[in-house]
């Protein structure tokens, strides 16, 4: 990636950053670009978090009481929380390869376009080209 | 679920750790791309394409869709479109590479059906394991109005694996003299990739690519072209780089691998190569790189056209056993046994089958 797009994955991760090379990121169209593309990316994965859930928050609320009246119950909860976290962090550690979760941006990446992109532009030019026998490495 | 949750939650805070401090990084095993494609099928055959390639590694989000009529597939990055038709959300996480595939987990859900926003379109979260050539449709929208304009049978979204070539191939055309590494700013490629069937029906893939100042590199996804000898795989990869002359004229070297594989010929296919240097073309312009049979069974033939620098390479094909496309034909040590001439074999095996590229050049659009 670009280490100068770090800097923005910096930013929406809230850790401190430099003003001055953040302005000089955010000058360039395709930092802009970058930053939209990683907020909106956060925003979708935030929401399909909060669609799960749903459900399970409804119910609560449904049940005020029954939480409010088991204070034991609570702790037990939250040390399954903790518990939860530190398993998943262990075999995380353990299991290795971990997946890299930034948003990476791509060798290629897509753009809105400025026209349709069909029916195909007639041709300005033709360029007859002709292959010969290539080296280069590929296939299976 | 709550439980399972957070312990996911618990591998991802160990994997984004890890983030932190930076991997050094890694080339990958093979250079694989993974495609998403919204194919519009045609009542005649005709096909047309819109891709877009995921992000190499880590995690991606990009939105297909349809505007105006299911005809007009587009492209939009993270950011809804504001005029779509029908279309999807796609949301992928490169799981691993190797040599030999892609591991790659889509959540796709349809967001757009008839101009309005659904949320109870069909949708899924799949983890796909792809090999080179592979095509896994996810899902089609089938065209209940055809109108005079637009008589598609459908829209589909498919998920495809490309293979590009693993360099670039060997610079046959001449830069200007003083020429450097480098253009002025960003600009996006908008690639159209067209094949002719001898029936003239045309099946046509576009992608969009951001050209940064030293270039980008691009692949399809292999098309199928049926030949009196059987189903065969073309597959079109390259780069585009950019240069600038102490004048300040910039120019772009548009490199091009053109391998074919299937009915009979060698496992690796057979691979023709060419380049152009070409002035950059203005956003107006669209250039059409028309591209003959793979080989000649006898060095000439088509010449270089156009303007601007194009030269024809020519010559040196036809000899089996040179290069990758004739390594099963002939072998260093082979003696006087009927050799394949791979090239020639193919140009004959295409016959009739009219591929070209077209190019134009757009400027980054601002946000």
């Amino acid at each position: 990636m670009n280490s100068e797009l770090e800097i923005i994955d910096a930013l929406i991760d809230g850790q401190r950053v430099d003003a001055d090379a953040i302005k000089h990121v955010l000058a360039d169209p395709e930092g802009r670009a970058y930053l939209v593309d990683a907020w909106l990316l956060r925003e979708a994965i935030q929401e399909a978090a909060l669609h799960e859930g749903e459900p399970r928050a409804s119910h609560a609320t449904a049940q005020p009481a029954a939480r409010s009246a088991t204070p034991g119950r609570r702790w037990l909860v939250a040390a399954a929380i903790v518990g939860s976290l530190l398993g998943g962090y262990a075999t995380g550690r353990i299991t290795g390869q971990p997946a890299s979760l930034t948003v990476t941006a791509p060798a290629t990446t897509a753009v809105a376009q400025p026209s349709p992109a069909f029916p195909v532009p007639a041709a300005t030019r033709v360029i007859q080209l002709e292959f010969h026998t290539a080296t280069t490495t590929g296939g299976d | 679920m709550m439980f399972s949750s957070l312990f996911l939650t618990g591998v991802l805070l160990q994997a984004s750790g890890g983030a932190v401090t930076p991997p050094a990084p890694a080339k990958p095993p093979a250079d694989f791309v993974v495609l998403v494609a919204a194919p519009v099928y045609q009542p005649d055959g005709a096909i047309t394409t819109e891709t877009v390639a995921l992000p190499q590694a880590g995690a991606g989000l990009v939105h297909l869709f349809a505007r105006r009529s299911l005809c007009n597939p587009a492209v939009a990055g993270a950011a809804e479109p504001a005029d779509a038709l029908f279309g999807w959300r796609v949301a992928s996480q490169i799981v691993t590479r190797s040599e030999r595939d892609v591991v790659v987990s889509l959540d796709w859900r349809r967001l757009w059906e008839d101009g309005r926003r659904t949320s109870a379109g069909p949708g899924s979260t799949v983890q796909l394991t792809l090999h080179p050539g592979d095509r896994i449709p996810l899902d089609h929208i089938t065209n209940f109005k055809p109108t005079q304009d637009c008589r598609a049978v459908g829209l589909g979204l498919e998920v495809r694996l490309a293979q590009s070539e693993m360099s670039a191939p060997a610079r046959t055309a001449p830069l200007p003299e003083g020429a450097t590494p480098g253009g002025a700013k960003p600009v996006d490629a908008e690639l159209w990739f067209l094949h002719t069937l001898p029936s003239d029906i045309q099946q046509v893939v576009h992608q969009t690519v951001r050209l940064s100042t030293e270039g980008a590199r691009f692949t399809f996804a292999p098309t199928a072209v049926t030949t009196a000898r059987g189903e065969v795989s073309v597959e079109l990869s390259g780069s585009i780089d950019r240069y600038r002359t102490p004048t300040g004229n910039e120019f772009l070297l548009l490199s091009l691998t053109r391998r074919v594989k299937g009915a009979g010929l060698p496992p690796e296919g057979v691979a023709g190569a060419t380049s152009s240097v070409i002035p950059l073309p203005q956003p107006n312009e669209v250039l059409s790189f028309e591209m003959p049979g793979i080989g000649r069974a006898r060095s000439g033939g088509a010449g270089g056209g156009g303007g601007g620098g194009t030269r024809a390479v020519g010559g040196a094909v036809a000899s089996a056993g040179a290069g990758a496309g004739g390594r099963q034909a002939a072998r260093p040590g082979d003696r006087g046994g009927v050799v394949l001439a791979g090239p020639a074999q193919v140009a004959a095996m295409l016959e009739g089958h009219q591929f070209s590229l077209r190019l134009r050049i757009v400027p980054v659009p601002t946000n």
